[in-house]
């Protein structure tokens, strides 16, 4: 028995001291230490998951060949389109380049980014979240938007630490983005989460036509997130019965399980 | 020395592998958690007190990497260790195969159920954009990792049972 209380003893004097430690947690006196630890671990970290990725997608891909040749076919298709949208674009950008110049519109600033690694991920049904390795002391601030590639957002800055923050990507059922889709009516709505990491775009008023193949960009109504960062393509559009919206499934540039590197944009500076 | 140095490398490796590698693999693979399974391990087999205390350590630097509230973590670590610990002195005479497959088992569940109600605790208090939710894809997700966890555990079992002279010798614990 004596010995059973001992035990006892033991295991309420760590509980005790778990408790304390996370109370000075929340005082910011043990972030030193967190910092400290975070600075030595990161580069290791930073490595492993890239290990992590490599192995995820040569020994755990799910892909068959065959379903790796109907992809190709399926690219090919989507290159020959989108050479031809290219083209059509560089028309246009002359355009507007033309009308900017005799506007006097030209933007006095440019976006500043910085680049942040992937160090660990969690993914649940609710919210899918990077953690990256850079924090507070870069700039970071919270609902800063972190892009991929040219401009493909992929999530926004939700938890920010010293040298770590927390990115909630955009496949997130709790992420909500506004939106516009680049057609006609300039069509808003607002992009969330759906199952398995899917994007869908609600709030899309029902009396607009919404075409499968429309762009999905973000907004100009977020603070921090700049206009027409790019989400990806309507697939299809849903009317739920007596409602006064539709809803469209976003077809997804990026595959979010396989980030290893985002950039955040920072705000403009004047 | 030599031990000490021992003891921190291993945590390290362990914090490491599993905070940025198997979080990172791929649906089943991601929810194997090496950590859980050496902490029910410890607590049936070796030593109940160096299980809690590196449920501490590990859930302290687990913490700073969670996106879940502050404190869920290592709270829930401790808590799973001291219940597995209740219930083999409650329940088994002995340290055997058997008594670990069990509480294996009840680890895994307590581990589960905890963090889930932490997690709804805090989101009622903090309205935090990330929380546990309970649905069929958290059962699988739990069952997945019981099943994970007694791969793990089997292994440490056979590693044990083969080099335990040679762990004891380095832990110190004098064999009966």
């Amino acid at each position: 028995m004596r010995f059973l209380k001992i035990k006892s003893n033991y295991a309420i004097i760590l509980i005790a001291v778990t408790v304390l430690l996370i109370f000075l947690h929340f005082l910011g006196v043990l972030s030193p230490f967190e910092n400290l630890a975070v600075k030595i671990l990161t580069p290791i970290q930073t490595r492993i998951y890239y290990v992590g990725t490599i192995v995820n997608e040569t020994f755990l891909g799910s892909s068959s060949i065959e379903t790796l040749e109907q992809q190709n076919q399926k690219l090919n298709k989507d290159i020959e389109k989108l050479t031809l949208e290219n083209a059509q674009l560089k028309i246009l950008e002359n355009e507007n380049e033309n009308l900017r110049n005799q506007l006097h519109l030209i933007e006095t600033y440019e976006k500043e980014y910085i680049s942040c690694r992937v160090i660990t991920r969690q993914f649940d049904d609710n919210a899918n979240i990077l953690i990256l390795n850079c924090g507070s002391a870069q700039g970071i601030e919270k609902g800063m938007p972190a892009i991929v590639g040219e401009g493909i957002i992929v999530g926004t800055i939700t938890d920010i630490k010293p040298n770590l923050s927390s990115l909630l990507l955009i496949s997130s059922k709790t992420s909500k983005i506004a939106t516009t889709i680049l057609n006609v009516d300039n069509t808003s709505g607002i992009v969330t989460g759906g199952q398995d990491m899917s994007l869908k775009m609600e709030f899309i008023p029902v009396d607009l036509a919404v075409g499968v193949g429309d762009i999905v960009v973000t907004s100009s109504l977020e603070k921090k997130i700049p206009q027409n960062l790019v989400i990806g393509t309507i697939e299809n559009v849903s009317f739920p019965p007596n409602s006064f919206f539709q809803t469209a499934d976003i077809k997804q540039i990026v595959n979010f399980e396989n980030i290893n590197i985002v950039s955040i944009i920072l705000p403009p500076k004047l | 020395m030599i031990k000490k140095t021992l003891y921190v490398l291993i945590i390290l490796l362990l914090i490491v592998s599993h905070v940025s590698f198997f979080s990172m693999l791929s649906f089943p693979y991601n929810n194997l958690n090496l950590i859980l399974a050496l902490v029910i391990f410890l607590t049936v087999l070796i030593d109940y007190k160096k299980a809690l205390l590196l449920s501490m350590i590990l859930g302290i630097f687990l913490e700073i990497y969670s996106p879940l509230f502050f404190g869920i973590t290592v709270l829930t670590l401790l808590l799973t260790t001291i219940i597995i610990n209740l219930l083999f002195i409650h329940l088994f005479t002995n340290r055997t195969f058997f008594s670990l497959l069990v509480l294996t088992f009840a680890g895994v569940a307590t581990y589960n159920i905890l963090i889930l109600l932490f997690s709804y605790i805090t989101f009622f208090f903090n309205n935090l954009l990330h929380h546990m939710v309970f649905n069929y894809k958290y059962v699988i997700n739990g069952l997945w990792q019981l099943v994970f966890t007694y791969l793990i555990v089997i292994v440490y079992f056979f590693l044990y049972t083969s080099f335990r002279k040679y762990i004891l010798n380095i832990d110190g614990i004098k064999t009966a």
